[in-house]
């Protein structure tokens, strides 16, 4: 009974209170509807049968729940001239990611690492540099890049992406973990150095352990962006070694008299989950990531 | 044998001298306070000593080996540090182990020197605890049987007590103290307290400005404070400093305080007290509080002074009385119910304790330098 008294804010019974709660919750209401409408329409068309599409609204509910255009997204769709589904794209989608969020989280903490910990001189340079990657649009580079990777023979392959998206996240991955570490008393890192261990030792034991948030904020930012790269899956990679970004926009652009809007939905549906499961269970992780490093 | 030499070190950043010509030897087995401001060159000298950064110019020598470049790991010392930087993500049992794990002391052999750390600290209970879950006071336990554990030539502290509250700051001084008693080893330890300085020292340096100002006993430094800034550093409520001339009036040597009001008061003191001190020039009379006294009967060398009651502190022991005398104002220290409440005094001290300093250089002249 404490403490239920102790969460009432005194003149929490009042009119005026409750009509202003009302008209908060009224609008995010509003607010979440409005967000969540692309997703509702998306989710009801990709379990319609096709006479449902053609009969009913946008969003009228289906008179019959289907799988099928999931199936069929999946192992029957035709991209291009094949009609194999996406499940290989998929397929390539997560090796691209998984690789390029791996390599970049390492490499950013390692320079967080020691541009925090052992500071050198023109530290604070280099960091700004890398900082600068962070605001490179990504259509200066298709050029120069292309021509890099072709010098590189990984043109047109799932490696030659991971190796643009390692570049590209190090700026953001580095600059979390510069961020997130900076606010570390050099004291641990001292008191690790006179105990006996060495650079790699400290980074493995002492460092790590605790930059466990920052991993994660990396693991999601990283992950989101490369999954849902378009430009650069677009630009380096052609036919079967594209990702599924590119391989749903070739769904939708292969227009065989009537649009299968169902599949269609499916495929986006199919395309867009990852990056939602990881937001559902890490989001929490994400946003605790990210205060660490600014309150406090 | 000395377990630690320093010879004229010199430390800059950039053009700036945060440690300039430091010599001190530590003979095996001391306890060395380096005592000073904040800012005054002392955790960098500590610092130093860990290798934890390069010095300028000069040698440090552990154990009769000059280790200037010998690499933090290759030292052999231990450090407990102001903020304890215990290792978060480990368990107490691991922290204290770590130490004797990077030096790949096999894990038997760890387990055993953990458990007679942890049971010569009292934290044996703690053990499978993470140091978030643990109090200030068992941080700090903990950090220090990190540094214990493996017996290291040389212990340097960083302020570890300043961290906790008043209470258990002396207790853990206390118990900072024994340990050393017990286990003998040569430490150094970092402070800006002074009382934790003169408790724990077998020697305290003294350092301003990155200069070493005095080298000596808790007492030495006590009595015999090498200048004006040791004199005022040292000791609460801080020593009364007199603005003073020594003349020769009708023949005979006597003290003048400068007033700021009236001509220079007289303060008689007796030959021998000023014998050796120079003539005609600006001195500095210090005098510590607990010197003064209420006039009493006649003892050899007392001097007097006159002065009023401005205000009176009690502490519980003692009360802290500031009065007025010539415009000066001077602190004493005194047993409860000793003084008056208010009106004029006359003070005494024992003239042969009173220390002598060259106002402008600010070093010690007299008999007691």
């Amino acid at each position: 009974m404490y403490a239920k008294d102790d969460m009432v804010i005194p003149g929490q019974d009042r009119l005026s209170y409750r009509i202003g709660r009302g008209a908060i919750y009224a609008g995010l209401l509003i607010v979440a509807l409005v967000y969540l409408f692309p997703l509702i329409v998306v989710l009801i068309t990709s379990v319609k049968t096709m006479d449902d599409i053609h009969s009913g609204s946008l969003l009228s509910l289906p008179t019959h729940v289907t799988f099928a255009p999931w199936i069929a997204a999946w192992s029957e769709a035709c991209v291009g001239l094949r009609c194999e589904g996406i499940h290989g794209y998929f397929a390539n989608t997560f090796l691209m990611v998984v690789p390029s969020v791996l390599i970049s989280t390492v490499i950013g903490a390692v320079n967080g690492y020691v541009l925090t910990q052992w500071r050198f001189k023109g530290a604070d340079i280099i960091f700004g540099l890398i900082l600068f990657g962070c605001f490179i649009p990504y259509q200066i580079v298709l050029i120069p890049m292309a021509h890099v990777l072709g010098l590189m023979n990984l043109a047109s392959t799932i490696a030659g992406l991971v190796v643009v998206h390692v570049c590209f996240g190090l700026a953001f991955t580095t600059m979390f973990f510069r961020n997130f570490l900076i606010s570390l008393s050099p004291d641990l890192v001292n008191a690790a150095r006179v105990d006996g261990a060495r650079f790699f030792t400290i980074f493995v034991r002492v460092v790590i352990p605790i930059s466990i948030p920052c991993f994660m904020v990396c693991f999601i930012w990283q992950f989101t962006n490369v999954w849902n790269d378009y430009i650069f899956g677009a630009t380096f990679t052609s036919g079967d070694s594209s990702p599924i970004t590119v391989a749903l926009n070739n769904i939708v652009n292969t227009s065989m008299g009537d649009n299968p809007y169902n599949i269609h939905m499916a495929t986006v549906m199919i395309t867009a989950f990852p990056t939602l499961l990881v937001y559902f269970f890490a989001g929490k992780y994400f946003l605790r990531g990210l205060m660490a490093g600014s309150v406090k | 044998m000395a377990a630690l030499t320093l010879r004229s070190v010199y430390k800059s950043y950039q053009s700036v001298d945060v440690l300039k010509n430091i010599d001190i030897e530590v003979k095996s087995g001391e306890f060395l306070v380096l005592l000073g401001p904040s800012g005054c060159g002392k955790s960098t000298l500590l610092h130093s000593l860990a290798g934890l950064t390069s010095i300028t110019s000069g040698d440090i020598v552990i154990d009769g080996k000059r280790v200037n470049d010998v690499p933090c790991h290759d030292r052999d010392i231990a450090m407990v540090f102001q903020s304890y930087a215990l290792y978060p993500s480990m368990s107490v049992r691991a922290n204290i182990g770590f130490p004797l794990e990077m030096r790949k002391v096999p894990a038997a052999q760890r387990a055993k020197a953990v458990d007679d750390v942890a049971s010569l600290l009292k934290i044996t209970h703690l053990l499978d605890r993470k140091p978030g879950q643990l109090s200030g006071g068992q941080r700090q336990r903990v950090a220090i049987g990190r540094a214990l554990v493996r017996n290291p030539r040389l212990f340097l502290f960083d302020e570890p007590l300043s961290n906790l509250d008043a209470l258990l700051r002396v207790e853990m001084r206390t118990e900072l103290k024994k340990l050393h008693q017990r286990i003998g080893k040569t430490t150094v330890y970092v402070t800006h307290d002074q009382v934790e300085a003169m408790t724990l020292a077998s020697r305290i340096a003294i350092l301003n400005n990155g200069a070493l100002q005095q080298l000596g006993t808790p007492n030495e430094v006590y009595e015999r404070p090498a200048n004006l800034f040791v004199a005022t550093f040292i000791g609460s409520p801080s020593m009364n400093l007199l603005p003073v001339v020594v003349s020769s009036r009708g023949g005979e040597l006597v003290v003048l305080l400068a007033s700021k009001s009236d001509k220079a008061v007289e303060i008689r003191v007796s030959e021998s007290v000023v014998a050796g001190l120079p003539r005609d020039t600006e001195l500095t009379m210090g005098i510590r509080p607990e010197w003064l006294s209420m006039e009493h009967t006649f003892v050899p060398h007392t001097a007097l002074l006159d002065a009023t009651i401005t205000l009176i502190e009690p502490t519980g022991p003692d009360e802290f009385a500031v009065f007025a005398m010539a415009g000066h104002e001077i602190t004493g220290r005194f047993a409860v119910g000793e003084l008056p409440r208010e009106g004029a005094v006359r003070l005494a001290f024992d003239s042969r304790k009173a220390l002598f300093f060259d106002t402008r250089s600010g070093s010690l002249l007299g008999r007691h330098a």
